[in-house]
């Protein structure tokens, strides 16, 4: 990847962060296991950006999050609330029309 | 594990006391699941790595910036240091040169004199340009941290109804003008400084400081503050562009300081030296007492004359703030 297309790439994947991790908190998740989910289906994410996110979903009311101390070392789960799934659900239709969008404005060349 | 806390420690030191706990257990969970049982040093630094810079981790956990000066004020905080340090140079290199030859005496030889002489106007100027660029710089920072970032503003909210018209000529604030008041700053500032070699009694071929060095020495802080807020309402100005109300009570209570300021300077008992006001008496035969009135006289119209202008540039902040002058609904 050229110098000139990596920033670029970094602004146009931040604004989709958000969504790609609401999607994957629809069952409970700890830190590392969101990150791998994440870069299973090749989403990566800076691991200083996402905790800090998450952390702020949680302030927002997005995300609840609950210490698990039952097993070897204890974790904090993270999960969906009740906003954050409407909040979900409605990224992900806006998504799917912007990315519909896009493709005709990508593929269409030009307009009208 | 020293290296694991060590890294902890950098990042929660940063934090509020309510968030350390927290954020120190999950970091210490996560580290743990990113690394094996009892991990060697290499790959626990793998792990840091991949989490990155403590401080920048810190600064996200916070959601503050980690600048002084954002990219938004930046390019003004240049374009006014540009013209507050050579002002401030130039004057304070003036009038230290201007000290330094008022003061000048036969007892030094020529070359001791020239170099004294340049040791004083150098450090006087370099007193100076770090002094200016540091209250600028407070004042920068002060405006990005306490300012409503444009970024906080979702631009939803904003509408073309809130548009003002365009200020009318009367309400704008020329550049002319705050740099006019930046040369004026530093026009005072430097004479003050220099007070004991440029505010002298003149007599035949010799001369002595009218004021006390003690007293001037004694408002010398007050004076600093004075020259920071003036420099320091300049920038507002600057960046505001055209006159407020809040500008103008700003202006108002600025001027009061002023006033206040230079009541208590003239009034101050010790201000004059008793030594040069005998002089000046003997100089034009007159009695101690006349000379005592003739230097309170001088004084009350001095002190008049700042009123007057105090009030004039009071009220016309007041007057600029008016958008009357044909605005249409």
């Amino acid at each position: 990847m050229t110098d000139r297309v990596s920033p670029l790439l970094t602004e146009l994947r931040r604004g989709t962060l958000t969504l790609a991790v609401l999607s994957q908190l629809k069952q409970p998740q700890y830190g590392y296991s969101l990150v791998q989910a994440l870069e299973q289906s090749a989403v990566s994410i800076d691991q200083s950006t996402l905790y800090p996110l998450l952390r702020r979903l949680e302030k927002q009311q997005l995300v609840s999050s609950t210490w698990d101390t039952t097993e070897s070392r204890p974790r904090k789960y993270y999960v969906l609330t009740e906003e954050g799934q409407q909040v979900l659900n409605e990224l992900y239709s806006e998504w799917k029309q912007l990315s519909g969008n896009l493709q005709n404005l990508l593929e269409g060349g030009t307009s009208q | 594990m020293m290296y694991r806390d060590a890294y902890i420690a950098e990042v929660t030191k940063r934090l509020p006391q309510n968030m350390r706990e927290d954020v120190a257990l999950e970091l210490e969970s996560t580290i743990a699941d990113m690394t094996s049982e009892n991990p060697s040093q290499e790959e626990l630094f793998g792990a840091l790595r991949q989490l990155g810079d403590p401080v920048i981790l810190a600064s996200r956990y916070l959601e503050r910036p980690l600048h002084v000066i954002g990219p938004a004020l930046y390019p003004t905080f240049i374009s006014i240091l540009k013209i507050v340090l050579p002002i401030a140079l130039a004057v304070s290199g003036i009038t230290a040169a201007l000290g330094v030859i008022v003061g000048y005496s036969d007892e030094a030889s020529w070359g001791q004199a020239i170099i004294q002489g340049i040791i004083q106007i150098v450090g006087a100027m370099i007193q100076v340009g770090i002094q200016s660029v540091f209250w600028v710089g407070l004042v920068f920072a002060l405006i990005e941290r306490y300012s409503s970032s444009r970024d906080t503003v979702p631009l939803s909210k904003w509408d073309p109804t809130q548009l003002k018209p365009v200020a009318l000529p009367k309400r704008q604030i020329s550049r002319a003008s705050v740099i006019g008041g930046f040369v004026w700053t530093a026009i005072w500032i430097g004479i003050y400084l220099n007070a004991s070699n440029l505010i002298r009694l003149y007599w035949e071929d010799q001369s002595m400081p009218l004021l006390n060095e003690e007293a001037l020495q004694f408002f010398l802080p007050a004076v600093v503050a004075l020259a920071a807020l003036e420099v320091g309402f300049g920038i507002y100005k600057w960046v505001k562009g055209f006159w407020t109300i809040p500008m103008a009570i700003w202006n108002l209570v600025f001027n009061l300081f002023w006033i206040i300021g230079t009541l208590l300077f003239l009034t101050h008992p010790e201000l004059f030296s008793a030594e040069a006001l005998q002089q000046f008496g003997n100089l034009l035969g007159l009695s101690a007492a006349e000379a005592e009135n003739m230097k309170n006289w001088a004084i009350w119209s001095l002190f008049v004359l700042f009123l007057v202008i105090a009030t004039i540039d009071t009220v016309d902040g007041f007057l600029r703030t008016r958008t009357s002058g044909g605005r249409k609904k």
